[in-house]
């Protein structure tokens, strides 16, 4: 029989993860990857090995490097409240992996930028590809950048979201090119090399990351060969399945908000169909789009999956 | 009504035979749910992935109970707490001002300080931290895991920085660490460095723009008692007669209870006649009426601005025409239409800002409209 919050605390102050807890661990980090698509382990596929990966991963990560479990343990009154903790530590640890390959594809696109664009110059004397500073061709500087991580910010912020075209939400804003389109990347590094200094690819994405936003990169090995993402959408069958998992994650209150907005095709009809109003509609189809755009590769392949996602949905509900 | 879902690991007990009716009738209403049960396999996985942690107990923290928080330290909220008619100072207070709950999740907080601006020093100001500072804001100060003796880094969200009773609090498992302690007490004076703190929200559909619904209530719990007392005190004030004897409270900031933040100031709304009177020259030559403009002007801050609406995007906009602060680093607006709250996003004051409101309100809905100082 399942233990009591009282044996998880007991058993998690003697040996912090004993058999108890990691049946629980276990079991919920097994029922909420089956919720996400298969992109979400690096294996391809949710098996029990990869369930397994991504339970140590999440265990390294959440329980022990942020205290998770101490602290859910400590502050659930119920063993229901524990388990929808543990199940949040579990989607952040999963949707942080993710999002951290998203920044990856920025940092490869702009390592591969500042290598093959004439318009930027590596300086001498760099030994390590992380290490190695760029600067403008047209204005070179031989020193590194002194300016503080706040003054570069600042440089940063001169060109505002609309001068760059970012795309941040919405089913123009995709997977393998976040943020920003190449020729705004382009425009936004000669301005920060340009107003900054020389600075190495780790500096620029620090910027980067601050001024967009954007989680940690995944560590990634900056070879000669450096690769591109690759882009190429995914297949018709690909498709259904990461639909299925968007409505799986959507849950009964948004889905019953989205049915009514493919019924009545208007936000306000739709609130008041749903007993409900027309901004937490129109919420409810922006986190929808918000998932879709972890998965989408471009534009059309969002639109696909927001509709089959919604025939899934509302089908059901026939 | 549509009721909450359960979890992914319920509907693995449910599929491996752990049958409620709530349930199966739950499932029958629900196609999300449909579909995720789907997705599941009745399968029992193996649990050797977990025997490399057997037996980390240094990442396990230690509770004690001292006589008194201090600054700095780290407490669980308590799990019950009551706060009767009697405890409130004045006899003539309504019964509506009881206020209990019991057996709820403890929600750890920081101290930071205990000199409470009151005469009664049971009263602290403390702020929550949360373990997930990928998705901090700029109102939320991060502490490294050097900082700190529990071991891993923090948020501090001081856009939810409330006055807590003592007997709010629980235990103690920790405190900020030397360095930790400087790094406060610079964010609280304004001089922390801009990279202590997360990244601006990017805009209202920022999904960081929004809490979890159990930490939202978990907050509006420990913020609640204080904000009875000071509504409390501002009844009082407006029956006595005549005012002017100290009060034992510091004055109260919310004139509606359900805009439970402690640094509101309200703008008031420039209707036509005001104009007239104010701006006589303006009004004389300006034929145009601006019934949607909003003004605030205090030593602190001082703002005017409009509501408009963006038909396109359907939200309501609040744009800056003139700003100008005193030691604020960041508002957030508070707005009371169609009897909700509604806020925007933290930003800094400047003049030609469009503050995003809300989706799916107009301008005539608006009936207060309050700036809300952020440390």
């Amino acid at each position: 029989m399942s233990a009591t919050l009282g044996q998880l605390r007991e058993e998690h102050q003697r040996v912090f993860i004993g058999v108890q807890l990691a049946a629980l661990l276990t079991r919920i980090a097994t029922a909420t990857a089956r919720s996400y698509p298969s992109s979400y382990t690096s294996a391809g596929v949710w098996n029990q090995d990869s369930i397994a990966d991504a339970a140590q991963a999440w265990t390294a990560e959440r329980l022990i490097a942020r205290r998770d479990l101490t602290n859910l343990l400590a502050g659930a009154s119920t063993i229901d409240s524990l388990r929808a903790g543990l199940t949040r530590s579990f989607q952040q640890h999963l949707t942080n992996q993710r999002q951290s390959t998203s920044a990856t594809n920025l940092y490869t696109r702009t390592v591969t930028m500042l290598r093959s664009d004439p318009d930027f110059q590596a300086l001498p004397g760099s030994a390590r590809p992380h290490h190695q500073l760029w600067t403008l061709t047209s204005d070179p500087h031989s020193e590194p950048s002194r300016l503080t991580l706040g003054d570069r910010l600042k440089v940063a912020a001169e060109l505002t979201d609309d001068d760059l075209a970012v795309i941040r939400y919405g089913p123009l804003s995709l997977k393998s090119s976040p943020i920003l389109r190449t020729p705004a990347l382009r425009r936004f590094l000669l301005h920060v090399l340009g107003g900054v200094g020389p600075l190495n690819p780790a500096d620029i994405m620090d910027i980067m990351r601050r001024r967009f936003a954007l989680p940690e990169p995944q560590a990634i090995e900056l070879t000669e060969d450096l690769q591109m993402p690759v882009t190429a959408t995914h297949d018709a069958a690909m498709e259904r399945m990461i639909a299925a998992s968007v409505a799986a994650r959507l849950g009964a209150r948004r889905a019953q908000l989205l049915a009514a907005l493919v019924e009545h095709e208007d936000f306000k009809a739709a609130g008041d169909a749903a007993a409900s109003d027309e901004a937490a509609v129109r919420r409810a189809y922006m986190e929808m789009l918000a998932i879709v755009d972890d998965e989408a590769l471009d534009a059309d392949e969002a639109q696909r999956i927001c509709g089959l996602t919604l025939e899934t949905l509302f089908g059901d509900n026939e | 009504m549509t009721h909450p879902c359960p979890l992914p690991v319920d509907w693995l007990d449910y599929m491996q035979g752990a049958d409620e009716v709530g349930m199966t009738r739950h499932l029958n209403d629900c196609g999300s749910c449909r579909t995720l049960l789907g997705q599941l396999e009745p399968e029992q996985p193996a649990t050797a992935w977990a025997e490399r942690f057997h037996c980390r107990t240094d990442a396990v923290w230690s509770e004690d109970r001292p006589a008194k928080p201090a600054p700095a330290e780290f407490w669980f909220s308590a799990p019950n707490f009551e706060m009767s008619e009697a405890k409130i100072r004045h006899a003539d207070l309504s019964i509506h001002n009881a206020f209990s709950y019991r057996e709820v999740d403890r929600t750890l907080v920081l101290i930071l300080d205990t000199s409470a601006e009151s005469h009664d020093s049971d009263w602290l100001d403390v702020v929550p931290v949360l373990s997930d500072i990928e998705v901090a804001t700029d109102t939320d100060l991060i502490f490294t895991a050097e900082e700190n003796t529990l071991g891993t880094p923090w948020r501090t969200v001081f856009s939810h920085q409330c006055k807590v009773n003592t007997a709010q609090l629980d235990t103690r498992v920790g405190a900020l660490t030397d360095i930790g302690f400087l790094t406060l007490t610079e964010a609280l004076a304004g001089t922390v460095a801009e990279e202590r703190w997360g990244a601006a929200l990017q805009g209202p559909d920022d999904p960081r723009a929004r809490l979890d619904e159990h930490l939202e209530q978990a907050f509006t719990r420990l913020r609640t008692p204080w904000l009875l007392l000071a509504e409390a005190e501002e009844d009082c004030e407006s029956t006595r007669q005549p005012a002017g004897e100290p009060s034992g409270h510091p004055t109260p900031v919310s004139h509606e209870l359900h805009v439970s933040r402690a640094k509101i100031l309200w703008l008031h709304p420039i209707v036509p006649d005001e104009e007239m009177q104010e701006y006589p020259l303006a009004a004389a030559t300006l034929a145009i009426p601006s019934p949607h403009m909003w003004v605030l002007d205090t030593d602190r801050l001082k703002l005017h601005g409009k509501l408009e609406v963006d038909f396109q995007q359907g939200v309501l906009l609040f744009l800056i025409t003139t700003a100008s602060f005193q030691n604020i680093v960041r508002i957030r607006l508070a707005v009371l239409a169609k009897g909700g709250e509604h806020h925007s996003a933290p930003f800094t004051p400047r003049t030609q800002l469009a503050v995003h409101i809300a989706h799916g309100l107009t301008r005539q809905a608006v009936e207060k409209i309050g700036a809300e100082i952020l440390p």
